[in-house]
């Protein structure tokens, strides 16, 4: 005999548990009260009649817990719905069993599913949705559920379970992340694959890009799309959907911000731009930034249905503080809210002071005040005696007797200082190797007929970087180093001797030098978008992990690699502070991560899937149902359960005597 | 002040004497008279002369009339004795309900006592449960009736019921009759029959006051229990059904009835009274019952 409502398994774990309760019970119901009477003789003549009986009275007890376990056996397996082996052929439920059904239930939750409708969000309606799927779960079916934004997450093994994937469902939440149904339908394949009547469910608003109909059929994809039954409606949103802030050309002193808007909505809409900044550097989302008053006057702009506007707003004179554009809607209601802001970090800009100790020499000079607002002060080496007052010194084929703390550049500096140097050798052609030409001080910097006669023969060591060599030998030619109280560049050949002072790149290299000091453009580079995971480059050495916290103030740890990097994705909109310890305050970094998604913001879903369609459980013909004397099975246990209850009803009817 | 005889209860109790008094008005003190012939004021009989009686009593007018000798008798004129006879055993304290048999019996006692007193009777009070107990002597006068509160105050219900042999050692310690006010609940697995007939055949006056609980008859439980005699200790598991509450209920009041029935027969002044009744109107009902006020 097996079970079609629940598993042999199930039902001997429910019987030996309530059988339990009830030997429980029995045992208590043993248990005699005493009560004094002032006069047993007349008991006595009572109960001698009742008394003839004995046996029975003996027996009773005993015989009215075995009516009890029987009557729970009866009930029990009447509920678990019994086939009796050569009645049918109805398949059973058992993840071994061949014929089980495998359900991937894949929730979306993008930033689209935080649009309202209907007075809640999608992805309410999602969570609902999938609460239903789960209940139109058929005994011989297993589920298992992930929730799908940028990445997916697993949340549940495969499970008959009803109760703890609806309890995962109710705990869901969602991301500001976007949509990701590639990323989606790689996960779906191999959580699949390999098993009998798989498919793969997924809860969307079906806002991406469609899905590929060989990839969905081959998965055996079925949609549960969150219908918008006033779709127009439900469609208004505006959103920032791309945001840079960036260095001010005509003046370094400055920033300039551009931003695009999007109107998805069917209606012309006025959109009033704020700008808050948060010096203190606390704020950490969306509703820090709200409580603090904006900057200047908000920027109005009027979009048209469906357009999409780029906004510059050059000159803007911020340093060193935390900023948000908040958009503010004003003639629709704004179904979704978590594109109306984007997040960015500005780097404290400043006038950089220069020490140019050694000869003079124009060039240098000239190199360095490529950039604005840099002051050069030469020093002649007999005058020097330390960095105060600089942020940078040069050091022009001169050696000091100590190394300054602090930035540093050492032009042809024939010494131990900062790194050993043994001798010269020869020149040659120099190249920037392929590996460091995205490095920060070697940006657009190219070597086009650069061959100084002579090199100094620096080592560099484990901490340093080698940012050009020979193109024979491999000698290094540009040295950088950086830890967390100095950095430095080591030019090892004489760039008036070489003529690289004639050359561009030899003022770029500079502008690129003072960038990398004060990180700058790195720093500006950090408004991350959510779309992506993210590799982001801390410069810290020897450390082997950093602690993340995220908007919600969250925290967690992250693996640093050998190159000083780490990788996280983050799935909400706001500021991230990344921590190398907790004592040292200098090594903290901020990164600000933004929606900032044209495809996510639009609001419009498309592709056409094949619908969920729940299981049918395993149709049991008339003529298949178990029967016993020519009733059906479940009939006649619970009629023997009834005749149980009587008979013991009528053999002992008490009440509990605890 | 015990809270058994509080202010309340005394002055229910004077109440209770001028009912008393109202309702049998014209029996003054030593008005009651035993049936002794002495030398009292009342005439009783005549007989006949013999030698050696006192010439004073002989009836002249008689003699003139009809010249018989005979001899006046007159009526003994003495106080008579009420004996309280309490059954202080350990089914008298049994009880879920706001009074127990013994603080009904007691205040019942305390009540017949004061108005015997009242009326210049002797009292005396003699609580019992397997044996006699401190006895309180005979009283006499209304004052005393705090020396009876003293003795009621200090009991508690304890031992089993031995009537029998109680009211054996009662009858050979006190020869002097009068009337005995049997106050207790009877349940005494030797019977009671024995006694009340004890107390007859001693010449005593028995007067049974038989008291009962109404909720030992209406015991709220059911279903398996351990049924301890309170005075026997005796254990007895039984299963109790509302069929079995019934019989009990017929049971106990055939045990009732047989003793009110015995008590009739033997022309025994008999009193039954729940303890759910006040005790006053317990009193006045024993009052228009007769027996006790005479």
């Amino acid at each position: 005999m097996t079970f079609t409502a629940m598993t042999v398994s199930t039902w001997v774990t429910l019987l030996a548990s309530l059988s339990g309760v009830i030997t429980l019970l029995y045992f208590l119901r043993l248990r005699r009260r005493q009560v004094e009477v002032p006069f047993s003789p007349l008991w006595r003549q009572v109960l001698l009649e009742s008394q003839s009986n004995s046996l029975f009275r003996m027996l009773k007890r005993f015989i009215s817990w075995l009516i009890q376990l029987i009557f729970l056996s009866l009930v029990l397996t009447a509920l678990a719905d019994p086939v009796f082996s050569g009645d049918t052929e109805i398949s059973h439920s058992s993840e071994k069993d061949p014929e089980s059904k495998h359900t991937l239930l894949l929730m979306d939750t993008s930033a689209s599913m935080q649009a309202m409708m209907r007075g809640t969000t999608r992805f309410s309606i999602a969570q609902t949705k999938a609460l239903e799927a789960i209940n139109q779960r058929i005994p011989n079916e297993v589920f298992m559920l992930a929730t799908a934004g940028r990445d997916v997450t697993t949340e549940t093994g495969w499970t008959d379970n009803n109760e703890s994937l609806k309890q995962v469902v109710r705990s869901l939440q969602t991301s500001d992340s976007t949509s990701n149904p590639v990323s989606w339908m790689q996960y779906a394949r191999n959580a699949t694959r390999g098993l009998p009547n798989a498919r793969v469910v997924l809860i969307t608003d079906q806002e991406f890009p469609p899905i590929d109909d060989d990839i969905a059929r081959s998965i055996h994809l079925e949609v549960i799309q969150i219908d918008a039954r006033e779709p127009a409606k439900h469609q208004n949103n505006v959103a920032i959907v791309d945001f840079i802030i960036r260095s001010h050309l005509g003046n370094s002193l400055k920033y300039a911000i551009y931003y695009k808007l999007k109107n998805t909505s069917p209606q012309t809409v006025t959109v009033d731009a704020y700008l808050h900044v948060d010096a203190s550097g606390t704020a950490r989302n969306h509703s820090d930034f709200i409580s603090l008053p904006p900057v200047g006057t908000p920027a109005r702009h009027t979009l048209a249905p469906g357009e999409e506007k780029t906004i510059e707003r050059v000159s803007v004179d911020l340093s060193g503080v935390r900023a948000a554009l908040v958009l503010d809607v004003q003639d629709i209601e704004d179904v979704l809210q978590v594109d109306n802001v984007a997040f960015s970090v500005i780097p404290e800009r400043k006038t950089v002071q220069v020490a140019l100790v050694g000869p003079r020499q124009m060039f240098v000079e000239a190199a360095l005040k490529a950039r604005n607002h840099v002051n050069v002060v030469h020093v002649p080496l007999q005058q020097w005696t330390n960095a105060d007052g600089f942020d940078l010194v040069v050091f022009n084929g001169v050696t000091p007797n100590q190394a300054p703390q602090g930035n540093s550049i050492w032009l042809n500096t024939d010494s131990e200082l900062p790194i050993p140097v043994n001798g010269t050798i020869p020149g040659g052609p120099l190249i920037v190797p392929s590996s460091q030409s995205q490095h920060p001080a070697m940006k657009y910097v190219r070597f086009i007929d650069l061959e100084p006669s002579r090199l100094l023969r620096v080592k560099a060591g484990r901490d340093d970087t080698v940012l050009a060599r020979t193109k024979r030998g491999s000698r290094p030619a540009i040295v950088a180093h950086s830890d967390e109280s100095a950095r430095w560049l080591v030019v090892a050949f004489d760039p008036v001797e070489s003529e690289w002072v004639a050359h561009y790149s030899f003022s770029v290299f500079f502008v690129n030098a003072i960038n990398w000091f004060f990180e700058e453009e790195s720093r500006l580079s950090r408004t991350l978008t959510l779309a992506r995971p993210w590799n982001i480059q801390l410069h810290w050495p020897h450390r082997e992990t950093v602690e993340i916290t995220t908007p919600s103030g969250e925290e967690f740890t992250a693996l640093v690699d050998d190159g000083g990097r780490i990788a996280f994705s983050g799935m909400e909109a706001g500021f991230y502070e990344i921590r190398a310890s907790e004592v040292e305050s200098n090594s903290l970094k901020t990164v600000a991560a933004t929606m900032a998604n044209a495809a996510e913001s639009t609001l419009r879903a498309e592709g056409q899937y094949a619908p969920y369609v729940p299981r049918t459980p395993p149709e049991i013909r008339l003529d298949q149902v178990p029967k016993i004397f020519g009733a059906p099975a479940w009939q006649v246990l619970l009629l023997l359960a009834l005749i149980l209850t009587v008979i013991e009803w009528l053999t002992y009817n008490r009440r509990w005597t605890i | 002040m015990s809270t058994l005889f509080d202010e309340q209860f005394l002055r229910r109790l004077e109440y209770l004497h001028l009912v008393s008094r109202k309702v049998y008005a014209g029996q003054q003190r030593a008005e009651r008279r035993s049936k002794k012939v002495g030398s009292g004021l009342e005439f009783a009989d005549h007989r006949d002369y013999a030698p050696g009686d006192d010439f004073r009593y002989l009836d002249w007018k008689v003699y003139a009339r009809m010249e018989r000798m005979l001899i006046r008798l007159h009526e003994e004129e003495e106080d008579l004795i009420v004996y309280l006879l309490l059954d202080c055993s350990r089914s008298m304290g049994v009880g879920s309900s706001v009074t127990t048999k013994y603080q009904q019996a007691a205040r019942l006692a305390a009540a017949l006592g004061y108005i015997g007193l009242a009326n210049l009777d002797r009292v005396c009070l003699i609580p019992f449960g397997d044996t006699l107990l401190d006895r309180v002597p005979p009283l006499r006068g209304k004052k005393q009736i705090f020396k009876i509160f003293r003795a009621l105050d200090g009991i508690e219900p304890q031992g089993k019921t031995a009537l029998n042999d109680c009211v054996r050692l009662f009858t050979h310690q006190h020869k002097r009759r009068g009337m005995v006010v049997l106050l207790s609940d009877f349940y005494d697995p030797d019977g009671y029959e024995e006694s009340i007939n004890l107390l007859r055949y001693s010449r005593f006056e028995p007067f049974v006051v038989h008291l009962f609980d109404d909720d030992e008859l209406k015991p709220g439980i059911r279903g398996d229990l351990s049924m301890v005699d309170c005075e026997t200790g005796e254990v007895r598991e039984v299963t109790i059904t509302p069929k079995l509450l019934k019989r009990y209920q017929a049971v106990h009041e055939a045990f009732c009835t047989s003793l009110e029935t015995f008590c009739k027969s033997r022309n025994v002044s008999y009193f039954r009274t729940p303890i759910q009744v006040p005790y006053d109107e317990a009193v006045l009902r024993i009052f228009r019952a007769g027996g006790f006020l005479k």
